[in-house]
């Protein structure tokens, strides 16, 4: 049976749920569609595998507080590569 | 709102309602979801503990000094971490001989038969391999020399250990050097050499008797194991108590009798185990049905075994596990810890390279295996024919390098643990034909994701006795040693 989901663009980016869905992607097969104000998922469990909501949304929710994190943190981590890595005179 | 500035980490939900931040310079913190929440949405007490914590662990800076500071701090522990890259490159591994004693069933050096002698490395591409290894910037050489069974083509190896000795009394670099023996011919000619020379030995122990014998069959003898357990005693007798390590392969056969194997390395006097799986090469592909398990199995045993050896330790044995050990080393100290297999950039051709008979040139054994199995994308070039210039900084090292660093692949880049892991290019390429490979499929990853989980589970514990014996294998001293240090400080 496909499921579908609509997750509203005001609290999920594209790359998040792009990064979420590549984790499933040995359990079900996704296709996304978007609209103005949702992206819409459409989740077909391949494999007789059951959609595991719960889990699917937790890990949703993870990833996007990975992209506000990395918002947070701008340059910072890229600097810190930098400073690490030059010449010492 | 509290005015500070997050720093960048990493994070892994745990299952107990916390949650496991980690940062750029490998530094970790377990913190309540409830704590965390408040962390990352700017909230917390700035008078509070965690909050202390986390500006101390570099999690978090409040003004801009203490920004700059935190950077520096930064990039500083990390640049320390990394340092293993400053020894490009370290171990140097010579192929002398495919020819071996032994036929064993998980051979991942394809051996070939005792008579086939064209097989055997001969004196110009030796020494045309010491010259190529001299010119590595690294101040620390490690030649090992490997096989088949590198003892057969003994003179090769005497006389390249002893042109090694000569070039380096001009380079005056630390050399060391191994040789991987299964020790079943060894010599008193050979071991006094060693002796002279400062040779240590590497060998393969596969538990006792009936374990050893039915995967590591001689080609020559009844039981390679009988040879073996002799030859030990003569060796140590020659060179040292402490002259012989011995590596452990896992197959079904042994898989789940790790603790009487455990016993046997410490009735042997050894120190230490390295619970190896078995890696998908050579034999172990051939015989897969025979030799292998699911990792699942892998890990059951691993983390039984694990506590079987830390149980030890308490009661009274020093005894560690080199994979664990490697591992809390990189989770408690900051410094660096190279190991080529555990890597970021993978280790392959920037801390070893691997020297085959012919004087190809591979960043890795399983390189050659590839080759051996008509695969010939990781030959760096050949010792005979190929520069220094030429093979280290090359097509191949450079294309290992930008696809082997965790910090930037897919998912591994996300990954909480990636400050402690690596990333073994080859083996992505034999299972996939991509150097990434597959990460969310990988049981490399599944492996290493579980062993840091439970090593983990046991920091975040923090039982006195269990962190003593983790600090005994991160430190190299005696159990008993670092529990009276804690007495003494808990007295003070």
């Amino acid at each position: 049976m496909t499921i579908k989901l609509f997750l509203p663009k005001e609290l999920y980016t594209k790359e998040t749920i792009l990064k979420t869905v590549c984790l499933y992607n040995n359990l079900y097969n996704f296709d996304i569609n978007t609209d103005d104000k949702s992206y819409i998922l459409e989740i077909d469990p391949s494999n007789n595998n059951i959609f595991d909501e719960v889990s699917f949304f937790s890990k949703l929710q993870e990833q996007q507080l990975r992209e506000i994190l990395n918002n947070q943190f701008g340059e910072l981590r890229e600097t810190i590569y930098q400073k690490a890595f030059s010449l010492i005179e | 709102m509290t005015e500070y500035q997050l720093l960048p980490f990493t994070f892994k939900k745990l299952g107990n309602n916390n949650t496991l931040l980690i940062n750029q310079a490998g530094e970790f913190l377990e913190l309540s979801n409830k704590d965390f929440e408040a962390f990352h949405s700017h909230i917390l007490n700035k008078q509070s503990c965690i909050y202390k914590t986390l500006k101390a662990k570099q999690f978090l800076a409040d003004n801009k000094n203490n920004l700059d500071l935190a950077i520096d701090m930064l990039s500083t522990k990390l640049r320390t971490r990394k340092s293993f890259i400053n020894d490009f490159t370290a171990l140097h591994m010579i192929v002398v001989t495919l020819r071996c004693n032994c036929q064993c069933k998980y051979c991942h050096a394809s051996s070939v038969d005792l008579n086939k002698k064209k097989y055997d490395m001969d004196w110009d591409t030796a020494k045309n391999t010491i010259n190529m290894i001299f010119q590595t910037p690294s101040n620390f050489i490690k030649i090992e020399y490997q096989g088949g069974e590198p003892l057969l083509n003994w003179e090769i190896i005497k006389e390249s250990v002893l042109y090694a000795k000569f070039l380096n009394k001009l380079a005056k670099k630390h050399l060391e050097i191994i040789i991987c023996t299964n020790l079943t011919e060894i010599t008193d000619e050979q071991l006094h050499f060693m002796k002279t020379h400062h040779i240590q030995i590497s060998t393969s122990l596969d538990g006792p008797k009936y374990y050893h014998d039915k995967n590591r069959k001689s080609r020559i003898m009844d039981s390679s194991h009988e040879a073996f357990i002799k030859n030990l005693e003569r060796a140590r007798n020659i060179l040292g108590k402490d002259s012989c390590s011995a590596l452990l392969t896992i197959t079904k056969d042994n898989l789940h009798h790790l603790r009487e194997i455990i016993d046997y390395y410490i009735e042997l006097k050894f120190h230490n185990i390295f619970l190896r799986a078995l890696n998908p090469y050579g034999n172990a592909v051939i015989n897969k049905d025979k030799l292998s398990y699911n990792l699942d199995e892998f890990i059951t045993e691993y983390i039984d075994a694990l506590n079987y050896i830390i149980e030890l330790n308490i009661n009274g044995t020093n005894f560690s596990e080199a994979f664990a050990t490697l591992l809390l080393k990189r989770i408690l100290t900051p410094f660096s810890t190279g190991f080529v297999d555990l890597q970021s950039p993978s280790g392959a051709g920037i801390s070893g390279a691997i020297y085959n008979y012919d004087g190809c040139i591979y960043p890795a054994d399983e390189g050659r295996m590839l080759a051996k199995m008509g695969d010939n994308y990781f030959c760096m070039g050949n010792v005979n024919t190929t520069d220094y210039k030429t093979a280290f900084n090359g097509k191949i090292i450079r294309d290992i390098v930008a696809n082997s660093c965790v910090e930037i692949m897919p998912i591994c880049s996300e990954c909480a643990y990636q400050q402690y892991c690596g990333s073994d290019p080859i083996r992505n390429y034999l299972e996939t034909k991509d150097l990434m490979g597959d990460r969310l499929n990988s049981d490399f990853c599944k492996k290493n994701k579980a062993i840091l989980n439970y090593l983990f589970k046991l920091i975040i514990k923090d039982d006195a006795n269990v962190m003593d014996v983790f600090w005994s294998w991160v430190t190299g001293r005696k159990y008993e040693d670092v529990n009276l240090e804690e007495t003494k400080r808990a007295i003070v």
